[in-house]
């Protein structure tokens, strides 16, 4: 058929083609460029955004760990749902990178209201120097930074679950020199999402506004993906 | 009791203040206020260098049982605060003391620190000898304007 047509004068043909071709063509571009459009998407979606810290790939459910809050209640990891949860492992007896981080949390966290990102998120400091930081201690001590800010706390050993679930980090000196002795723990800030499952971690140095970039970014991917 | 350690302050400031007229100087020292209940404070300065390397050895305060100085060593995305013999003020450049890095930290704080009061502190330099400082008491909170 086509073959025949060609055969009778060029020029019409031509144009007839033409004629015919033109939605075509801009259907096939609109459809490679949509296919394309959706590609990126898809690989943006999939593969995990670039953060200062680091996102996991699959995100990792929480032991069975009990915790205190800074009123002394009971949390279980189901008690975190429903919201994510930034999670920074300190003391109240730090003088620097623990107020330094408190202090981030909160610019952090006026920056998501005033950016209107309506995610909702909820704070916690997470005591790892129980001896010395009671529900009462952490009470007012988070309360300082921002009044909505929480504390959690444990036993060392139910800690040492909570730390080794969320990569952080501590060391309370088994010799405890009276009320004056150093902890070390991480730096970092874990995201959990509104299952409490790990999703994030974020590094220091906090910047706050880096931190709502990053933390936007877990919680798209977070959505899109799973 | 007090008295006696003002005395002994203000000989002690005597004494220093001829040594440490070639010797570092300090600047934009602040100690930050603390959360309530707090028992120990972060405070930081620039020890502006002079011609020779000194070295800071430790300081004193009559706002706290002992001053020790801290940096924060980072270690596998850990923070370790560790205690330091001393602080290398190099000649010329000197040495910062910042938040998240080298600080003097206050323990066994004898009243909690309010923004707005100042905090008297002796600092040990090995070769310049004692500088006194009054180090202004800042609420670094996200919501107060410094620093």
């Amino acid at each position: 058929m086509h073959g025949r047509t060609r055969t009778r004068t060029e020029g019409v043909v031509s144009a007839d083609a033409a004629r015919r071709s033109v939605p075509a063509a801009v259907a096939v571009v609109a459809a490679a460029l949509g296919l394309a459009a959706w590609l990126v998407l898809d690989t943006r979606l999939s593969t995990p955004p670039e953060i200062n810290g680091y996102v996991l790939a699959t995100p990792r459910e929480l032991p069975g760990v009990a915790l205190v809050d800074e009123h002394g209640a009971q949390i279980r990891p189901e008690n975190l749902r429903g919201h994510w949860s930034l999670l920074y492992f300190g003391y109240t007896y730090c003088p620097d990178v623990c107020p330094l981080t408190l202090v981030a949390l909160a610019s952090f966290k006026r920056e998501l209201e005033t950016q209107g990102v309506a995610l909702p998120v909820e704070y916690y400091l997470v005591s790892v120097d129980p001896k010395r930081d009671t529900p009462e201690r952490l009470r007012e001590y988070v309360a300082y930074f921002d009044p909505e800010l929480h504390g959690l706390t444990g036993s060392p050993q139910e800690l040492a679950k909570l730390a080794t679930a969320t990569d952080a980090v501590f060391d309370v000196p088994d010799a405890q020199d009276g009320d004056n002795y150093l902890v070390s723990h991480s730096s970092s800030v874990v995201v959990l999402d509104p299952a409490a499952r790990v999703r994030a971690v974020l590094a220091p140095p906090h910047e706050p506004s880096r931190m709502v970039a990053d933390f936007t970014a877990v919680a798209a991917y977070g959505t899109a993906s799973h | 009791m007090r008295p006696l350690v003002r005395t002994l302050w203000s000989l002690a400031w005597l004494a220093a203040a001829p040594a440490a007229a070639d010797g570092p100087s300090v600047t934009d020292a602040w100690v930050r206020a603390t959360p309530p209940g707090a028992r120990t404070a972060a405070v930081y300065m620039t020890v502006n260098g002079a011609a020779t390397a000194d070295r800071l050895l430790g300081a004193a305060t009559p706002a706290a049982d002992a001053v020790e100085i801290h940096a924060n060593v980072a270690e596998n995305g850990t923070t370790r605060m560790e205690r330091l013999p001393a602080l290398a003020v190099p000649a010329g450049a000197g040495v910062r003391l910042e938040p998240g890095g080298a600080h003097l930290m206050l323990i066994g704080l004898a009243a909690p620190l309010a923004p707005g009061t100042k905090v008297a502190l002796s600092l040990e330099l090995e070769t310049a000898g004692t500088i006194e400082i009054e180090v202004p008491v800042v609420d670094a909170r996200a919501n107060a304007h410094a620093h």
